[in-house]
């Protein structure tokens, strides 16, 4: 029954009860190193409303790094069982979620067991102030940060502060190092003498310059402009009751499938290509500048975008939009049409490759009705002025065509389910209508670029 | 304390002159002679030690031990031993090695403990441990007296001139008897033996006599007087009794003329006895020989000795963790002070000895403050004495009090090895588990004060790994006042305490640095922890004592200039070593790093790195170990400073064993 091992077995802490998203280690039952058998009991660990014994699901060396008092996330690797006992932890042992170390308050509350402590256990020590290492302070103070924005307890070290911030492990380079073409950093000019006021950068903003910075850094920015006629696009739109943001979300969305080279980014000498594609759309009504990113944008349909487009706007009104929502953008959409901005230069933003900017309608004198611009600022390292072209003609041919949907919503025209685009909107891009019959024996129609999710 | 078994016969009305000490003194001698012919037999393990031809001494001085008289013997001590016991039985199946005998057979010839009576091989080492307990028995207010046996041949060791020194100042009731046979194994005294015999106790202000084994009865009234003047003045006697040793010094190694031991085979007063006496006597020699022989039949039955149950360990578990509650910040020195005072209130088996420690100088470093005046007679300075104060120690241990011997240096451990080692560590095993010895050694060690060579070292190592003792340090992460509570309560066996000097002026610290957690594990003298909060150990760092200060401050700047993060394992406990909290540390690191002030060659760095090797072989991927380097210590200080284990050495050495990647900016 006790086959050796052939790989080792990373032990994982079991969810108990739907309560609890993690458990406190109470004791180790054996000490690291040593053999147990299967079934044996390894640890003693407390939830919130009782205490459970961790068994080895095989047998073999037991290898641990916990110590007693943790507080672990369920699913984290709670310890290793190999053969010879010098199997290595992977990088990452913790699952990310609601261990009480990173978690709000209510959430921390949650966590308190409902027991009375045994004589063992111990309350958990205050907790301590972080601690920085020189080269952490560094990091936090070149860009600009509050050291209150990172949540990790302890000891804290430069690449928990990349970590936590979403930032490449990037060199440093500071003023009077060597860069990689050989040359010098020049110093900085001397301050000048004209006064000024000085005041220490918002925490909103400095968040805002990690991100812009970071995606600077590492990419070669270049640009292409295209004026698409507007014809009745927002004013169809309004009308028909959507959003026009959802619309060019939606379309963004499956074309980027088409364009993968503008859903990555550029890093360590390598391109790298997004499997996903989650599209950030830049909120900005003045509460600052916020990204929450859709996610899977090409694979939902333009009632649900524009469902999930509303919520988020709310929250972000609200100020409520949660860490997760702002986190694994694959490309970003600045609109600033409403603004009235007709053309403006967007910038990159963190491990991405390409951004869309949306400008106002403009109007060439006596005619109506206008233009608006759409903008790309794409990484040349991946993609290029060519190929950025096509996508924003293919954008714009697409966006014109929704003018004729809702145009033929009062027409009667068949339309596609998913899109709305209708027939002969359809045949202008060389798409068509497909009838489905549902289970039911209920028809719809789908067109053929939803069908092939594009 | 066991009565001793006084002389039965002693009342009898005695057909023959002093019968019953013939008796004795016959049963004696066939006693050794049967042991030569066991040997010659090849059923004796070692070798013996006959005292054939000095009988009498023996015979005479028992024929005045009361009870509560305890009686220190040495290496010829078979004839000591039968006439304060009676216990011939006993005696020859120890020597056999049987577990019938005196000791279990694990003590043998030399080693014999039984009602009173001690012996042991290393000559002029019981001395001082006899004046221990004659200390004890006086402070109790008995009125009895130790005996001590010695040779001529001891009048070369030390131990003995510190011991008369020590039992004529404080009037310890201590009665020497020096058996003179003129020979120290094969060296005849004429060779080694300066001055006066006699003029040797008289130095000391010990009043002398003088009798031999040729008169036995003048040779009785002498000891009476002696030993009427120790009970009476209870001060000690010296008693020179010239004897010859019949026989050779062990066995087969009699190189002395034959016919100078052809002569004194003439003039032995047992031969001449039996000679004068026919068939009384004759008929007491074979009773003698009877006892003997069925003595050494019922030995042959017994098995042989056994080996001793292993202390029982605990089963394998890994250690329970809790964090430190420390209060206050007194210094490490108060905080000794306190614990000595308040166990010295507590318990009044407890008594203290060493040089300077009385009031108002208080110790060396002040550690005994004040304590002589509040506690008289029971803070005692001695004089210049090391062996002896540690042998006061051993005998009052065997008295059943609780002795602190302090030491004024570390670096004079050697003069306490022998009692240390030979007598202390040996006492309960070798006695087959008949006494404790609860004896408390401590010592401030360590350098970096320009104390030079001989002031500054770190000894611990060499008293590491006897068994039944322990070695323990003290550190500032743990309230030393503390410890010393819980050893006082628990002390059952010769403890070693280590007490860095730097250390007593530092503040008693619970809080540790930001980031890390203060923990001990749940045992008597635990374990001290300094866990890194929030990521894994790149590196566990072991250390002990004063070093633990320097640790933590390169610990510090690891973190904070280098980034390496790093976990501090302090156990108290040197020997024995309880390995799992470190192994626990080095399986979550794979790193180790072992730091001690003394010189590492063969020392507790070295110990821990290789049960590690023998208990994880994989668990250590980069090993390092830091002590002082291969020479002695220089007194000049910034040089001491530069070389001695630090927190730059430690920091270097911890960054050659996790191979930063210096990526950035460089």
């Amino acid at each position: 029954m006790d086959q050796p091992l052939k790989k080792p077995v990373l032990v994982e802490l079991p969810k108990e009860n739907n309560n609890d998203e993690s458990a406190k280690l109470l004791a180790w039952r054996v000490p690291a190193g040593t053999h147990v058998n299967a079934g044996q009991a390894l640890a003693e660990f407390e939830t919130s409303k009782t205490t459970f014994e961790l068994y080895a699901p095989v047998a073999g060396i037991v290898q641990y790094r916990r110590h007693e008092g943790e507080e672990i996330s369920v699913g984290s690797i709670v310890c290793i069982i190999s053969e010879n006992g010098r199997a290595s932890f992977p990088d990452e042992c913790d699952r990310p979620g609601v261990a009480a170390q990173s978690a709000s308050p209510l959430v921390a509350a949650k966590l308190q067991p409902a027991l009375a402590p045994s004589p063992m256990a111990r309350s958990d020590p205050a907790p301590k102030g972080q601690r920085f290492s020189a080269r952490a302070r560094d990091v936090l103070s070149r860009h600009g940060l509050d050291p209150s924005k990172i949540a990790k307890r302890g000891l804290v070290r430069a690449a928990d502060v990349m970590a936590a911030l979403g930032l490449e492990k990037e060199a440093l380079v500071p003023p009077g190092a060597k860069q990689s073409n050989g040359e010098r950093v020049p110093p900085p000019l001397p301050a000048a003498e004209v006064p000024c006021r000085s005041e220490e950068i918002p925490r909103s903003k400095r968040l805002e310059i990690a991100f812009l910075r970071s995606g600077a850094q590492q990419a070669l920015p270049s640009m292409v402009t295209l004026a698409c006629p507007t014809l009745g696009l927002r004013a169809g739109a309004e009308q028909a009751g959507r959003n026009v943001s959802s619309v060019i979300v939606y379309e963004v969305g499956r074309l980027l499938l088409k364009y993968p080279s503008l859903n990555g980014f550029f890093a360590d000498n390598h391109l790298h290509f997004y499997r996903e594609v989650n599209i950030g759309f830049a909120f900005d009504a003045g509460r600052g500048l916020k990204v929450p990113v859709v996610r899977g944008a090409d694979t939902k349909g333009l009632e649900e975008l524009d469902l999930e487009l509303r919520e988020l706007t709310v929250k972000y009104l609200n100020d409520e939009l949660a860490v997760e929502s702002l986190a694994g953008g694959t490309f970003t959409i600045s609109d600033l049409a409403h603004e009235g901005a007709t053309f403006f230069s967007p910038l990159i933003n963190q491990r991405q490759c390409a951004i869309l900017g949306v400008g106002a309608e403009f109007f060439a004198t006596g005619e109506k009705p206008g233009w608006f611009h759409l903008t790309l600022t794409f990484d040349h390292q991946l993609s290029n002025g060519r190929e950025a072209t096509q996508f924003l003609v293919d954008l714009s041919r697409r966006l014109s065509g929704y003018e004729k949907v809702w145009d033929a919503a009062r027409r009667d025209e068949p339309y596609c389910r998913q899109c709305e685009r209708t027939l002969s909107a359809l045949h202008e891009i060389k798409a068509h209508l497909v009838e489905e019959v549902g289970r039911n024996g209920a028809s719809s129609r789908i067109c053929s670029l939803c069908m092939r999710g594009l | 304390m066991d009565p001793i078994v006084t002389s039965p016969e002693r009342d009898k009305v005695e057909a023959l002159p002093m019968q019953a000490h013939y008796g004795k003194a016959l049963l004696i001698r066939q006693a050794e002679q049967t042991l030569l012919d066991l040997f010659a037999k090849g059923e004796l393990f070692g070798t013996v030690h006959t005292c054939i031809g000095q009988e009498w001494t023996g015979v005479a001085v028992a024929a005045h031990l009361q009870s509560g008289d305890v009686v220190f013997s040495n290496h010829r001590c078979h004839g000591h031993y039968i006439a304060a016991t009676d216990d011939v039985e006993g005696l020859i199946a120890e020597i056999m090695g049987r577990q019938a005998g005196v000791c279990g057979g694990r003590g043998g010839s030399q080693h014999l403990c039984a009602k009173g009576f001690f012996s042991n091989g290393v000559q002029g080492g019981m001395v001082p441990v006899a004046a221990g307990m004659a200390l004890a028995l006086k402070r109790a207010g008995k009125e009895n007296m130790v005996v001590a046996f010695i040779g001529d041949g001891t009048l070369g060791e030390g131990a003995l001139y510190e011991s008369l020194n020590i039992i004529s100042k404080w009037q310890l009731p201590v009665l020497i008897v020096l058996e003179n046979n003129l020979y120290a194994q094969s060296t005849s005294q004429q060779q080694t033996l300066a001055g006066d015999i006699l003029a040797r106790p008289l130095a000391f202000g010990i009043p002398a006599w003088q009798a031999n084994t040729w008169q036995p009865q003048d040779l009785l009234d002498t000891t009476s007087k002696a030993v009427a003047q120790i009970r009476q003045t209870q001060g000690p006697c010296f008693l020179r009794v010239d004897t010859y040793r019949l026989m050779a010094h062990s066995k087969g190694d009699d190189t002395r003329d034959p016919e100078e031991v052809r002569s004194q085979w003439q003039r032995d007063p047992l031969t001449l006895f039996l000679e004068a006496h026919g068939d009384e006597a004759a008929s007491m020699q074979r009773a003698a020989q009877k006892r003997v022989a069925i003595a050494v039949e019922e030995a042959r039955k017994s098995p042989f000795a056994i080996a001793s149950a292993e202390e029982a360990r605990p089963a394998n578990q890994p250690p329970r963790w809790r964090l430190a509650e420390l209060e206050g910040r007194d210094r490490v020195v108060n905080c000794i002070h306190s614990a000595l005072r308040r166990n010295l209130q507590r318990d009044s088996r407890i008594i203290l000895l060493g040089e300077d420690i009385e009031g108002p100088y208080g110790g060396a470093f002040k550690v005994t403050k004040n304590l002589s005046a509040e506690f008289p007679g029971r803070v005692l300075n001695t004089p210049i004495s090391e062996g002896a104060i540690v042998g006061l120690g051993n005998g009052l241990a065997l008295a059943g009090l609780i002795p602190v011997c302090e030491i004024m240096f570390g670096d004079f451990l050697t003069l306490v090895a022998d009692q240390f080692i030979n007598h202390a560590a040996k006492f309960r095993y070798m006695y087959n588990d008949q006494v404790r010895v609860p004896l408390i050694v401590r010592t401030p060690v360590g350098g970096k004060r320009g104390y030079g060579a001989t002031h500054s070292q770190s000894l611990e190592k060499h008293f590491l790994g006897l068994p039944d003792t322990q070695v323990l340090a003290i550190h500032h992460r743990f309230d030393p006042g503390e410890f010393y509570d819980r050893l006082f309560a628990t002390v059952d066996r010769p403890t070693l305490v280590i007490e860095n000097k730097l250390l007593y002026t530092v503040g008693v610290e619970g809080r540790p640095e930001d980031g890390f957690a203060l923990e001990y594990t749940n045992d008597l003298l635990p374990t001290t922890r300094l866990r890194p909060e929030g990521t894994m150990p790149d590196l566990t760092i072991v250390c002990y004592g004063g070093m633990l200060p320097d640790v933590e401050k390169a610990m510090d700047v690891l973190f904070h200039e280098h980034e390496i993060v790093c976990e501090v394992i302090c156990p108290m406990r040197l020997y024995p070593l309880d390995l799992s909290p470190i192994l626990e540390s080095v399986w979550r690191s794979r790193r180790l790093l072992l730091v001690e002030e003394g010189t590492g060659f063969a020392a507790f760095g070295a110990e821990v790195a290789a049960q590690i090797l023998e208990q994880a072989p994989g668990a250590v991927e980069a090993l390092g170990r830091i002590g002082a380097p291969n020479h002695p210590i220089p007194s000049c200080g910034p040089l001491e400073k530069q070389i001695l284990p630090g927190p730059a050495h430690i920091i270097g050495r911890a960054r050659e064993l996790v191979l930063v990647e210096e990526s950035l900016t460089d």
